[in-house]
């Protein structure tokens, strides 16, 4: 193993899968972190003004940013109302399923070891995402019939 | 320890401009991004120093989005105190 690392070092080429010594901590942070943030959202109905602060973004330009509406988006998922998620924030709903399948396959593969492959997004896929990201972010914030349906 | 996870970076990337709402956070996928794509034409040292800037930008997004995040609960607890003491 050490030589292994050693080697990858020296020799240019594609390195074997990085095998970093993935701690307890690390895995059990992500979902320790979602559920006590759910169950704030649930707790407190971000719907009301006043019980969160406001976006910095949209307090300081007037612009929703790609991640206003989330806190909504979440409560409303929470309450099984998935039409009225997707209205405060389409982005975060379709992420959701992707994060979460993401860290299912990133835990098998450091359960699994060698039986899984690491995942690879292709950077094509990268940079979709990033086309994504910017899209939503511009056309949310142009309030014209169609569109506005993606403002919070 | 050689060789970075490109596919984590732009997955924190993503969390971290969708969560913490800074346009950092596009920086850094970008960086991810162009990570991927050195990585992909065989410019690994590149590819290295593109991740690394990603890192980077991930982490100061998220400590920039805490630190926010602290100051907004801390106004907002003064301003409470506050309200309270002088009786509004």
């Amino acid at each position: 193993m050490v030589s292994e690392s050693a080697n990858a070092r020296s020799l240019p080429g594609p390195h074997p899968t990085a095998r970093r010594p993935v701690t307890l901590v690390a895995w059990l942070a992500p979902p320790a972190l979602v559920i006590c943030g759910l169950a704030l959202v649930n707790a407190v109905d971000p719907r009301m003004p006043g019980n969160y602060p406001p976006c910095l973004f949209l307090f300081v330009t007037g612009c929703y940013c790609p991640g206003c509406g989330t806190l909504r988006a979440l409560h409303s998922l929470l309450h099984g109302d998935l039409r009225s998620a997707l209205g405060y924030n389409a982005l975060t709903v379709a992420l959701l399923p992707i994060l979460g399948a993401a860290y299912c396959y990133g835990l098998a593969h450091a359960v699994g070891r060698q039986a899984i492959p690491a995942l690879r997004v292709s950077q094509h896929a990268a940079w979709a995402a990033l086309v994504v990201v910017l899209a939503f972010w511009a056309l949310r914030n142009i309030p014209v019939s169609p569109l506005s349906a993606l403002a919070p | 320890m050689s060789g970075s996870n490109h596919t984590l970076n732009l997955i924190l990337a993503i969390v971290v401009t969708v969560l913490c709402c800074l346009p950092l956070g596009i920086v850094a996928i970008v960086f991810a991004a162009i990570g991927m794509s050195r990585q992909g034409s065989g410019d690994y040292a590149g590819a290295e120093s593109a991740a690394r800037t990603a890192r980077i930008c991930i982490w100061i997004s998220f400590g920039l989005g805490l630190a926010i995040l602290a100051i907004y609960v801390l106004f907002f607890l003064l301003l409470g105190i506050g309200t309270a003491i002088l009786g509004f």
